[in-house]
């Protein structure tokens, strides 16, 4: 079954390290809310911003999750000192978006997707089926895994440690102009490989169509 | 959108409470417990209050033999056409935090693959062949999440048939984690009661067949919500709930007096069971039953939303409300929760999910008396 999707706002940021300049104190003025935020949530709040989120359903894509929480989390557990209830609760793959509902009170639905490297695609599956009741929805996919210790795990050697992609879509019956032929990014997680190649493409058209096949 | 019924053709499931949905359903209407005390998963030395499965066999053991019973049990050959959908919030989180323990705190040896939430699919797609899979992780909604996008694509005529999985294992994270947010009970939780103390960390496996193809149960409305709060409670009104638990009756084009029976989240917290009960007395006027099986099964956290849906389905084929184990006193008098088992009619059943981050899932099952 193949849907097309209307790409009404894009956006993608990465770093080496830490994306910079994500205007933090712009979009989340409440300093004890603007602490609690993990990376990932930064960079959620941010696309949306780029993207002309006005508080639509959303999903989510993930592949490692909160790394820095879990961490945490498994650090004090090997190291058998107290546990931090903010990295547990920060822990789950759902926190992100969790946290951008609370800043943007969202009470739509929101849900994450999580399959490694098949993470993006699952985001644009999914994304297409919630896009056929005629909502606009908001497509986030990021990864955010800078900790001590990921030289061990980062066998891909994938260069910037942080990045994400947004969109904006709604469902339409024009004929797409876009389609995923599955380009890689040896600098960027597999995990955000066809959001990327989709913001790649859809950036150089005015009227950007994404043809996806569920 | 064509307007598809969505039926349940085949499931499965597994937790302390028993090894298969008949067990469990039996579990729950003789108030036995699979929640027991253990020590070595608290790292403070403390015995924990969880719902362990026997060690005898592995997970991914029971993980591929709970989908072989689906298989086997419905009019399907084999998985070929079938989407996976499977619904985690651990994912292969026990199996990396053992070998990171094994290798002295080193992550040389974590493979992604296994420590993933996509280590679930891996597993089944190693003995099963599908057309395709996608994991949902939203914390204690996982499964409720999965099984709302197996009913839109369902709908849609993507699929014939779609399997969804919920499955979770007990991990030194969840229970440590739930200790550090001082829900986590020390005894077996009592959901509802006036005196609860929280709740207990527990793992499960259920297996859903969702079909466009009738049977006796209709999976008929899903509703979303986000509450917009707090990332560990919820609103404290329910708001959030009365949302998820509107829009399922709005996509099961029911009124609020339909619904016989509700599956509450029913942790046992405090946060949760005061917001969950309140937003069920708002939008149920007529007081429907209400109850909790999660002082029989434990909280089995992603898994729970098809666990429950399968005891959702027990209800509805046994015509059976199960009582409140626990319950003594009612926090919310006129909540309607049972203390002893009931033999009534019922025909449609609501079932709750919540998680953290206010995601919440609501789900609507349906007895089919006559499809003509």
């Amino acid at each position: 079954m193949k849907i097309n999707l209307k790409i009404l706002g894009l956006a993608y940021v990465s770093a080496d390290e830490k994306c910079d300049n994500l205007e933090e104190k712009v979009l989340v003025p409440n300093m004890m809310v603007r602490r609690r935020l993990t990376r990932s949530a930064k960079i959620a709040v941010y696309l949306a911003s780029k993207v002309g989120y006005t508080n639509e359903k959303i999903v989510f894509g993930s592949a490692y999750g909160e790394v820095q929480a879990t961490v945490g989390v498994i650090e004090s557990i090997y190291n058998k000192t107290a546990l931090s209830p903010t990295a547990f609760q920060n822990s789950v793959h759902n926190t992100p978006v969790s946290y951008l509902s609370i800043i943007s009170e969202n009470t739509a639905e929101i849900t994450t997707v999580s399959d490694l490297y098949d993470t993006s695609l699952s985001v644009l599956k999914t994304a297409a089926i919630k896009a056929l009741k005629g909502d606009k929805i908001l497509l986030l996919n990021i990864d955010a895994f800078l900790f001590n210790g990921v030289e061990q795990l980062n066998t891909c050697g994938v260069s910037q440690l942080e990045s994400g992609v947004g969109f904006l879509v709604e469902m339409t019956t024009d004929e797409a102009n876009i389609f995923i032929e599955n380009r890689k990014n040896k600098n960027i997680s597999p995990s955000l490989w066809q959001m990327l190649e989709v913001y790649e493409k859809a950036i150089v058209h005015k009227n950007a169509i994404l043809s996806v096949d569920v | 959108m064509e307007n598809k019924k969505i039926y349940i053709e085949s499931m499965s499931a597994c937790c302390s409470a028993g090894y298969s949905s008949a067990d469990i359903f039996k579990s729950i209407l003789s108030g036995t417990s699979g929640v027991k005390k253990h020590r070595g998963y608290l790292i403070n030395g403390d015995a924990s209050a969880i719902g362990k499965m026997n060690d005898t066999i592995s997970f991914d053991s029971l993980l591929c033999e709970k989908v072989e019973e689906v298989l086997v049990t419905s009019s399907l050959e084999n998985f070929k056409d079938t989407l996976l959908l499977v619904g985690t919030s651990v994912g292969g989180m026990t199996w990396a935090e053992k070998q990171f323990i094994e290798d002295k705190g080193s992550y040389a040896n974590i493979k992604l693959e296994k420590q993933s939430m996509q280590s679930i699919s891996l597993t089944l797609k190693r003995q099963f062949e599908f057309k395709d899979a996608i994991t949902f992780s939203t914390a204690c909604t996982s499964s409720s999440n999965a099984m709302v996008f197996a009913k839109e694509i369902l709908e849609a005529g993507a699929y014939a048939d779609v399997l969804v999985v919920g499955a979770d294992s007990i991990s030194y994270t969840t229970v440590n984690g739930f200790n550090a947010l001082g829900v986590l009970s020390k005894e077996c939780s009592t959901p509802f009661d006036a005196e609860r103390t929280g709740m207990n960390v527990a793992e499960g496996i259920g297996v859903l067949l969702l079909s466009t193809k009738a049977s006796d149960i209709q999976l008929l409305g899903v509703g979303c919500s986000s509450d917009a709060y707090n990332i560990t409670h919820p609103q404290p009104e329910g708001n959030g709930a009365q949302l998820a638990m509107h829009n399922a009756l709005k996509d099961a084009s029911l009124e609020t007096e339909e619904i016989d029976y509700i599956n509450a989240h029913g942790t046992g917290t405090v946060a949760n069971d005061s917001s969950e009960g309140k937003a069920i007395l708002a939008l149920f006027p007529h007081h429907p039953y209400v109850g909790s099986t999660k002082s029989i099964t434990g909280h089995t956290l992603g898994a729970c939303g098809v666990i429950e849906a399968i005891i959702s389905i027990e209800v509805l084929k046994q015509q059976m409300i199960p009582a409140n184990l626990g319950l003594k006193t009612r926090e919310l008098e006129t909540l309607n929760t049972i203390q002893n088992n009931k033999q009534v009619e019922v025909n449609t059943v609501l079932s709750n999910a919540f998680a953290f981050g206010g995601n919440n899932v609501s789900i609507i099952l349906q007895r089919v008396v006559d499809e003509n």
